[in-house]
């Protein structure tokens, strides 16, 4: 299945599952220090800033021959100083370990479930657990789950033409709606192929030589790079190809694309490593998913699968990026999952217990958007995968899922089952698959978008206007046998309505929110909530009790971010007077 | 009427810091508030005073002074409207 004259490197890891052909990462454990432990691990040792006993767990740390480093790879005093930075230290929902109390522990692979059940006993540690490799979503075994392999391509024989067709017409994703996005039409409008925004795609290997991957990018910025580049490639390609004529065309060919490694970075890591390069309206792309608990043993392909945001830690590195403005998009997962299903809300042995399930839309959200897999337009490539914007059967569905792109069909860079030979620069593909093909497709879309606002002057959206406008418009998924959209993937974006929507403006406008009273010389707050967060509203107080000849009322504004759609105002007014006073509470909503 | 972000800060638990922002043309009729983009539901965030500088007749440099009100750290973005 390897395409000739590409090696695998993970030969010290454990064996890829038959069937797939794609790099996996290595088991992880995490563990998180209590809250009071002030640990700090250095190359000595654990030690204590707080005067615990440290001897046992360094005991513990040492029968198994581990080491145990911050996860977020920064030192624990930097993670806390360096605050006014890029970096910070607990941008986590309230209840979550902040970064700092993240650690990675070095051990053979065969010892991490006996150790995670010894630190777990320790009065150091909250949580301690093992994370399963991730992998990319792109394998199943079909025997087993009777589902079409994802991927499987390889590069057809014989050398590649002197020149590149042009294969812009095969990539039915980039026509008009419903079929396609209508980045077309996005290409139309000043900023829409993405200018000024910058990506990154967080995975294993990439292959940035490639003839159609020489613009606008900015190679691997964290980590290194796995020698297996088809996926990433291919990935690349959708999202930021060159426009040049030949081969294929990104959604958003002016957006700068780069890469951070899970080759040899924990995930997490690799995330913030990522988020620490980008600001806000930029966008992070993670092409992973993991065995979920529904995942049998032994394995069966990528059955059970999910997206990586269940564990806490990767949870923490999303939410970091996301606090930071940037806009996560993650692979729903290939599992065949319904996550809305009651186990994903079991809380595993070892996960802290301020855990919460974040596939539940009631509780604390990651913030990312996440992509399911959806059926390309009937005859696409001389295919049929079922109705038009239908779930395909191997894609995780449900509430959390907020968006949908091509799952089958995907013509872009590398694998070389659409133009091959013996140079890997000049391959490309027409079945690049997977909820690992529709997450790119959602990007292009966002960077778009974003590229838009940017020559306009205006604000980038925010994460959570991001999904929202993803959620609001786009072409509906559609009903397949068996697969009714009940079953939710959400919509395929259409960048028509999406920069419509993004755009949109709205004359300012005013009102009186309260009225109320203030007794004489003193302080009151009201609180209003539920308001947009993205919308710029402007706060002042009027007494309407007349009382001339000097200043009756002062208020200050304070401002909570509820959640990442709404805010709150706690607006709280002095009465400088000795009588009380009758107040109005007034609004200017002045934009966004 | 136009709106935008400034800039976006951090601050630790607590923590109360100045920002300022310069070569504001003196005609613009320039509000400034903040938003903190750390979701942390049940009470304030964030509070600001804004200082005003003439730094030469054309122009204003603005001084704006945020207040940590959590024991956690905040990230938030710096909002201003020009309202002429």
């Amino acid at each position: 299945m390897s395409p000739s004259g590409t090696d695998r490197i993970h030969n010290s890891r454990p064996p890829t599952p038959p069937g797939s052909d794609v790099p996996i990462g290595r088991r992880e454990l995490v563990v998180i220090a209590a809250p009071d432990a002030g640990l700090q691990a250095l190359a000595s040792g654990v030690r204590s800033d707080a005067g615990a006993e440290t001897t046992s767990l360094n005991a513990v740390l040492a029968r198994h021959g581990a080491l145990m480093r911050p996860l977020f790879g920064l030192s624990e005093h930097r993670l806390r100083a360096n605050v006014a930075g890029a970096v910070t230290s607990d941008l986590v929902p309230d209840g979550m370990p902040a970064l700092e109390r993240f650690y990675h522990v070095d051990a053979a692979d065969d010892r991490l479930e006996t150790m995670a059940a010894e630190l777990l006993e320790h009065p150091l540690v909250e949580a301690a657990y093992v994370k399963p490799a991730g992998a990319l979503p792109v394998a199943v075994v079909e025997e087993i789950i009777a589902a079409a392999p994802l991927n499987d391509m390889v590069p057809a024989p014989g050398d590649a033409p002197p020149a590149t067709p042009d294969f812009t017409a095969r990539q039915g994703y980039v026509d008009a709606a419903p079929g396609g996005i209508d980045a077309r039409y996005a290409w139309t409008v000043p900023g829409g192929s993405g200018a000024g925004v910058r990506v990154i795609d967080c995975e294993w290997g990439w292959r940035f030589s490639h003839e159609d991957l020489l613009q606008n990018q900015g190679g691997v910025v964290a980590g290194t790079s796995s020698t297996d580049t088809n996926h990433g490639t291919a990935v690349l390609g959708e999202i930021s190809g060159d426009r040049n004529g030949l081969g294929i065309i990104g959604i958003a060919p002016d957006a700068v694309i780069s890469a951070s490694s899970f080759n040899d970075q924990p995930t997490a890591q690799a995330i913030r490593a990522a988020a620490d390069r980008l600001g806000p309206g930029d966008i992070i792309l993670l092409e992973i998913h993991r065995p979920g608990p529904r995942t049998p043993n032994p394995p069966q392909g990528q059955l059970g699968f999910i997206a990586i945001e269940w564990w806490p830690d990767d949870f923490a590195a999303i939410r970091y990026a996301v606090n930071k403005g940037i806009v996560v998009v993650e692979a729903a997962g290939n599992g065949f999952q319904n996550l809305d299903d009651p186990i994903y809300s079991q809380r595993p042995v070892g996960f802290p217990a301020s855990w919460l399930n974040p596939f539940n839309v009631a509780n604390p959200s990651s913030g990312a958007v996440m992509v399911g897999a959806g059926a390309p337009p009937p005859n696409t490539h001389g295919q049929n995968w079922g109705p038009d914007r239908s779930r395909l059967d191997f894609s995780n569905y449900g509430a959390r899922v907020d968006a949908q792109g091509w799952g089958r069909e995907v013509t872009s860079t590398g694998y070389g089952d659409l133009q091959g030979g013996m140079n890997a620069d000049l391959w490309y593909t027409d079945r690049f698959s997977g909820t690992s093909s529709a997450s790119p497709i959602v990007v292009g879309a966002i960077a778009c978008a974003q590229g838009v606002l940017r020559a306009q002057g205006r604000i980038p959206l925010s994460p959570a206007r991001a999904r929202d406008l993803l959620r609001s418009t786009g072409s509906i998924q559609q009903d397949a046998p068996g697969r009714p959209a009940t079953q939710r993937i959400g919509n395929r974006p259409n960048l028509r309505q999406l920069i419509a929507a993004a755009t949109q403006t709205a004359a300012p406008w005013t009102g009186v929110q309260f009225t109320g009273s203030v007794p004489a010389s003193q302080t009151q707050c009201w609180f209003t909530f539920n308001w947009p967060a993205h919308w710029h509203v402007l706060w002042t107080v009027v007494p309407t009790t007349p009382r001339p000849g000097a200043p009756q009322v002062k208020w200050k504004v304070k401002v909570e971010r509820a959640t990442d759609q709404f805010a709150t105002y706690w607006i709280c007014v002095t009465n400088l007077t000795n009588q009380p006073v009758a107040i109005e509470g007034r609004y200017a909503v002045l934009g966004w | 009427m136009r709106v935008g972000v400034q800039f976006t800060g951090s601050l630790a638990p607590n923590q109360t810091q100045r920002w300022f922002t310069f070569n504001w043309p003196q005609q613009w009729h320039v509000t400034w508030y903040m938003m903190p983009t750390t979701p942390r539901s049940g009470a304030p965030e964030l509070e600001w005073e804004v200082g005003v500088e003439r730094a030469d007749p054309q122009h204003i440099t603005y001084w704006l002074t945020v207040h940590n009100l959590t024991n956690q750290t905040i990230n938030f973005e710096g909002r201003y409207a020009v309202l002429n």
